[in-house]
C-alpha cells in the first residue's frame, strides 16, 4: 500500500474508522496515514467524508469501528481537549479570537488557569510567550499588545496557529484556510506552513482549491463517498490525474430529466455589479426558463452576488434589468414585488421561523395576498396555501400545524421552497439549495427545478455541488475573487470542466 | 404520535410529554384558578363583586399597557419606558388644563402627544441606530421622570376638567368605565395581533429577524411601530390613571413598566421574542392584580409585598426560559 519513498516516521494512524451518520456513511473503513513534518492534502466533493475526517481528527465525532494510533500507541481522541492534550490541534477560520483582546492574551488563552498560570495575569510573561510563538508562524514583527480585531484575516489566521503551537499541537489541521484570504496572504500563510513543516510539525490541509494542492502539500489524498481513494505523493500525480480520482464513475453519470422547452426572453440582467470586497464588476443576464448556475470556490463571491441583487446587501455601483426595465432594489421587500425568489444558503438562520408552524413559514412572504380588507388575515386562504404546498413538496410531518424546528433538514428546505412557491416568483434564486439533505429529497428538489425551468422561471443556481452544476445547468458561470471570469454552455458543461474552470487563476 | 425524540435523543414517555405540553399551554390559566380558589377561602371578602371589580378598576391602567408591551416584547423587544410616560403624559395634560386653561380637548392631545413622542424616540433608537432597547428605554424612562419634575415643579394638582372626572369615576351598570375602556383596548389588541398582517408580522420579526427580513418584512418599522403603540397606549393609560384619581402627582406610574413586564411575561410571552397572546396577557395581568389585592387583604407588610412581587418576577422568567429550552422537544 504504502508504496511511496516516504521515510519519516509515522504520526498518526487511522485503521479502519467509520462513522455513519443518519442515511449516510460518512466515513466508510478508512484507513490514513500522516507523517511527520509533512503538508498531506485532503480532497474530495462535497460529501466525500472530509468534514467528519477532520471531526473525527479534532474529537469532536467519535467513530463507531476503527482505531487511531498516535506515535504507534492506540488513543482515544474524544472530547476535543483531549485531541488537544495529545497534540492535534484544528485551526479554526477566525471563530475562537476574542478581538477584542490582544495578541498575547489570544495566545494563552486556554492556558490561563490558576493551574497553568497561577492567579494573577503577569504581562511580561504572557507577551515573551507570544513573541515566541509569533515568531514560529513568521510575525516577528507584530507586537503582542496589538489588539486581534485590529488585524488582517491572514494575520489572524496566523495567530490562530500561533496558539495552537502554544499549546503543543504536533498536528495541525487547516480547513479551507485560504477561503477568506487575499492572494498576498495565501502566499504569507503557505511559507510559514513550509517553515513549519521544517520544525517538524505535520499539517493536514483540507480544501477545494487544486492549484493549492499543488503548490505546498508532501502528499494528497483523495475522498470519495466515504472512502479513501488513494494517497500519491505529489510528484507522481498531476491535476489531470487527480481530477478523475475526486469525481469517480459519477463524472460521466448524469441525471436526465428530458428536454426543456426553448429558452425565453431575457428576464433579468445584471451590469457592472458592485458590492464590498467580495462583488466586482459582475456582469450577466438570465432568460426565462433557463437554469444559470454560478461555480466557485469558497469566499469567490458567488452568495454576495445573489444578495446584492436581492436587495440584501448594499451595492455600490451595478445596474439590474428585470422584464427590459431597469429597476433598483433597496431591500427585500422590493425584490420579492419585481417577481424574485430567493432560498438562502442558511435555512436555519434567515430561512426558516424555527419555533413557528409549517403554516406561518408558508404563509410569511404572501401576507398581503392572504389577507382581506384592513389587512385581515384570512385563515382559509392560509391554511388551504399550506396544505397545498405540503402536499404537492411531499413534506413529511403529521399537521401543517407543526413547528418547523421538529422537522428534518430536509424537510424544512421544502418549507422554505413552499414558502417562495407561494410567492410565485418569475425569478428565482437558489444558495445552496440542497445543502445538507439527504440524497432522496435531493432528486425531488432537482425535479422541482427543472419543473419551474420549463415553465418559465428564470432560475440562478449557486452551489458548491459540481454535479449539481453538470445536471442541471443550461450555462454556468465562472466565478473566482469576486469577478466572473468565465461561461460553459452546452456540452462544454462537465464536472472536470467545472472544476478546472474554477480553478484556473486568471493571472497565474 | 406516543413519543417523541428529546434533545438528547432519549424518547420521551408519550403521557409526560403530553403534560409537560398542557402545562406550558393551560398552565398560567391553572395557577390563576388556584390563586382565586386559595384566596376565596383565606379571606371571606374576596369573592365579593365590589372587591373583584375594585381589582379590575385598580389595575386597568397597568392592563392598557400590557396590551402594548405585549407587541414590543413579542418582536424581542423590551420597553422600561412605560411608567415615565404615564407620569409625564398627565404632567404635561394636566398642567396645561389646570395652570394654563387649555381646554380638555387639547389635554386629550398632549397625553397622545407625550405618548406618540417616547414611542418614537424609542423606536427610531432601537431601529435605526441599532441602539439596545433595554438601555434606550431605561434612558427615555429617566428623562421621563426628569422632565416630570421639572415640569410641574413637584406640585400635584387635584380636580381634572369634568369631562376626565366624569368618566374616571363613572360605571356603566357595575362596571367601571375605565375597565370597560381597558377590555376594549385588550379585544383591539387581540384583534391586531392574531387576526391581522401587522400581528403576523410583529411574530415573524420576534421569531426570526432575518428570515423576516429576507421574507420582504420591513423589520426596522415594524420595530418602530411597536414602540409606537406601546408608547401611545401608556399615554391612553396615564389618562385613565389621572381621571380615575382625579389628579396629577409627580410619582405616578412609579413601577409599572415591571408591573406590566411581569404581567406580559407571566401571560405567556416570550422575553425570546416570537411567543405568547392576548389571552395570556390578560391573565398574566389578572394575576398580578389578584396577588397585589392577597397581599393587601391579608394584610402583609408593605416591606414584604416588594419581596412577594420580586419573588413572582423571578418564577415568571424562570418558567420562560425553561419553556423556551424544551419548546424544541414539544410542538
Amino acid at each position: 500500500m504504502n508504496g511511496t519513498s516516504q521515510t519519516k516516521r509515522v504520526l498518526l494512524s487511522l485503521k479502519s474508522i467509520s462513522k455513519s451518520f443518519p442515511g449516510v456513511k460518512a466515513l466508510d473503513s478508512v484507513d490514513f496515514d500522516v507523517r511527520e513534518g509533512e503538508i498531506h492534502s485532503v480532497v474530495g466533493v462535497n460529501g466525500a467524508g472530509k468534514s467528519t475526517l477532520v471531526n473525527v481528527l479534532g474529537g469532536s465525532v467519535v467513530p463507531e469501528h476503527g482505531e487511531i494510533y498516535w506515535n504507534g500507541e492506540h488513543v482515544q481522541l474524544h472530547p476535543p481537549q483531549r485531541a488537544l492534550r495529545h497534540g492535534i490541534a484544528i485551526v479554526h477560520q477566525e471563530l475562537s479570537l476574542f478581538p477584542e483582546l490582544d495578541v498575547a492574551t489570544n495566545i494563552s488563552i486556554s492556558r490561563l488557569t490558576p493551574r497553568d498560570h497561577g492567579w494573577l495575569i503577569r504581562d511580561e510573561e504572557l507577551r515573551a510567550r507570544a513573541r515566541e510563538a509569533l515568531e514560529r508562524v513568521g510575525l516577528n514583527h507584530l507586537s503582542p499588545r496589538k489588539i486581534v480585531g485590529t488585524l488582517s484575516p491572514g494575520e489572524r489566521q496566523l495567530i490562530e496557529i500561533a496558539r495552537t503551537l502554544n499549546s503543543g499541537a504536533k498536528l495541525l489541521i487547516l480547513d479551507e484556510p485560504t477561503s477568506s484570504l487575499p492572494e498576498a496572504e495565501v502566499k504569507t500563510l503557505f511559507d510559514n506552513l513550509v517553515v513549519l513543516k521544517k520544525q517538524g510539525i505535520s499539517i493536514i490541509f483540507v480544501t477545494h482549491h487544486l492549484d493549492e494542492v499543488f503548490r505546498i502539500s508532501d502528499c494528497v489524498t483523495v475522498f470519495r463517498n466515504g472512502r479513501n481513494i488513494g494517497t500519491n505523493p505529489i510528484g507522481d500525480i498531476d491535476h489531470a490525474a487527480l481530477v478523475p480520482l475526486i469525481l469517480g464513475r459519477s463524472a460521466t453519470e448524469q441525471y436526465d430529466y428530458g428536454e426543456k422547452p426553448s429558452i425565453g426572453e431575457e428576464a433579468l440582467r445584471v451590469e457592472n455589479l458592485q458590492s464590498g470586497q467580495k462583488v466586482r464588476n459582475v456582469s450577466f443576464s438570465l432568460h426565462q426558463g433557463e437554469i444559470l448556475g454560478i461555480a466557485g470556490l469558497l469566499g469567490s463571491g458567488r452568495t454576495e452576488t445573489a444578495r446584492a441583487i436581492f436587495g440584501l446587501e448594499s451595492r455600490e455601483t451595478g445596474t439590474v434589468w428585470i422584464n427590459g426595465s431597469k429597476v433598483h432594489i433597496k431591500d427585500p421587500q422590493q425584490a420579492i414585488r419585481h417577481g424574485m425568489g430567493f432560498i438562502t444558503e442558511d435555512r436555519r438562520r434567515e430561512g426558516l421561523l424555527l419555533q413557528k408552524p409549517i403554516i406561518d413559514n408558508v404563509a410569511v412572504a404572501v401576507l398581503r395576498r392572504l389577507s382581506g380588507a384592513l389587512g385581515f388575515m384570512r385563515s382559509s386562504l392560509e391554511t388551504k396555501a399550506a396544505q397545498r404546498r405540503s402536499d404537492e413538496l411531499h413534506i413529511a410531518t403529521p399537521s401543517i400545524q407543526r413547528n418547523v424546528a421538529t422537522l428534518s433538514g430536509g424537510n424544512q428546505q421544502k418549507v422554505v421552497l413552499g414558502k417562495w412557491l407561494e410567492t410565485e416568483p418569475t425569478i428565482f434564486i437558489l444558495d445552496e439549495p440542497t445543502r445538507g439533505i439527504d440524497v432522496g429529497t435531493k432528486a425531488e428538489f432537482y425535479r422541482l427545478i427543472v419543473d419551474l425551468a420549463s415553465k418559465g422561471v428564470a432560475i440562478l443556481l449557486i452551489t458548491e455541488d459540481i454535479m449539481e452544476l453538470a445536471s442541471l445547468c443550461d450555462r454556468v458561470l465562472i466565478m473566482r475573487r469576486g469577478r466572473i471570469t468565465g461561461e460553459l454552455s452546452g456540452n462544454q458543461i462537465t464536472s472536470s470542466n467545472i472544476i478546472l474552470a474554477i480553478n484556473r487563476d486568471g493571472e497565474a | 404520535m406516543s413519543t417523541t425524540q428529546s434533545k438528547t435523543g432519549e424518547p420521551l414517555n408519550g403521557f409526560l410529554h403530553l403534560l409537560a405540553r398542557f402545562a406550558f399551554r393551560y398552565g398560567i390559566y391553572i395557577i390563576f384558578l388556584i390563586l382565586v380558589v386559595v384566596m376565596s377561602i383565606l379571606s371571606p371578602v374576596f369573592l365579593t363583586v365590589r372587591n373583584l371589580s375594585n381589582v379590575l378598576l385598580q389595575n386597568a391602567d397597568i392592563g392598557i399597557i400590557c396590551v402594548g408591551t405585549a407587541y414590543v416584547i413579542i418582536a424581542r423587544g423590551i420597553d422600561v419606558s412605560m411608567g415615565a410616560v404615564v407620569a409625564l403624559g398627565s404632567a404635561v395634560a394636566v398642567t396645561a388644563m389646570k395652570a394654563g386653561g387649555a381646554p380638555w380637548y387639547v389635554g386629550l392631545l398632549l397625553f397622545l402627544l407625550v405618548g406618540l413622542i417616547v414611542g418614537l424616540v424609542n423606536g427610531v433608537s432601537v431601529a435605526y441606530l441599532g441602539m439596545p432597547s433595554f438601555l434606550v428605554t431605561l434612558a427615555t424612562m429617566t428623562i421621563g421622570r426628569g422632565l416630570v419634575l421639572a415640569i410641574s415643579g413637584g406640585k400635584s394638582y387635584y380636580g381634572l376638567p369634568a369631562v376626565y372626572s366624569n368618566l374616571g369615576a363613572g360605571y356603566v351598570g357595575p362596571i367601571p368605565n375605565v375597565v370597560i375602556g381597558m377590555v376594549i383596548i385588550f379585544v383591539i389588541g387581540y384583534i391586531v395581533l392574531s387576526k391581522t398582517v401587522f400581528g403576523r408580522r410583529v411574530y415573524a420579526v420576534g421569531s426570526n429577524e432575518v428570515a423576516a427580513q429576507v421574507s420582504g418584512i420591513r423589520v426596522k418599522r415594524m420595530i418602530l411601530y411597536t414602540f409606537v403603540v406601546n408608547g401611545l397606549l401608556a399615554a391612553v393609560a396615564s389618562m385613565v390613571l389621572s381621571a380615575r384619581l382625579n389628579s396629577f402627582s409627580a410619582s405616578m406610574g412609579t413601577g409599572y413598566e415591571f408591573s406590566a413586564i411581569a404581567a406580559v411575561v407571566i401571560g405567556g410571552v416570550s422575553l425570546y421574542g416570537g411567543e405568547g397572546n392576548m389571552g395570556g396577557v390578560f391573565v398574566g395581568m389578572l394575576i398580578i392584580g389578584v396577588v397585589n389585592n392577597a397581599l393587601n387583604l391579608l394584610g402583609v407588610s408593605a416591606f414584604y409585598q416588594g419581596v412577594a412581587r420580586g419573588g413572582i418576577i423571578f418564577l415568571a422568567v424562570l418558567i420562560d426560559s425553561l419553556r423556551s429550552r424544551y419548546a424544541r422537544n414539544f410542538d
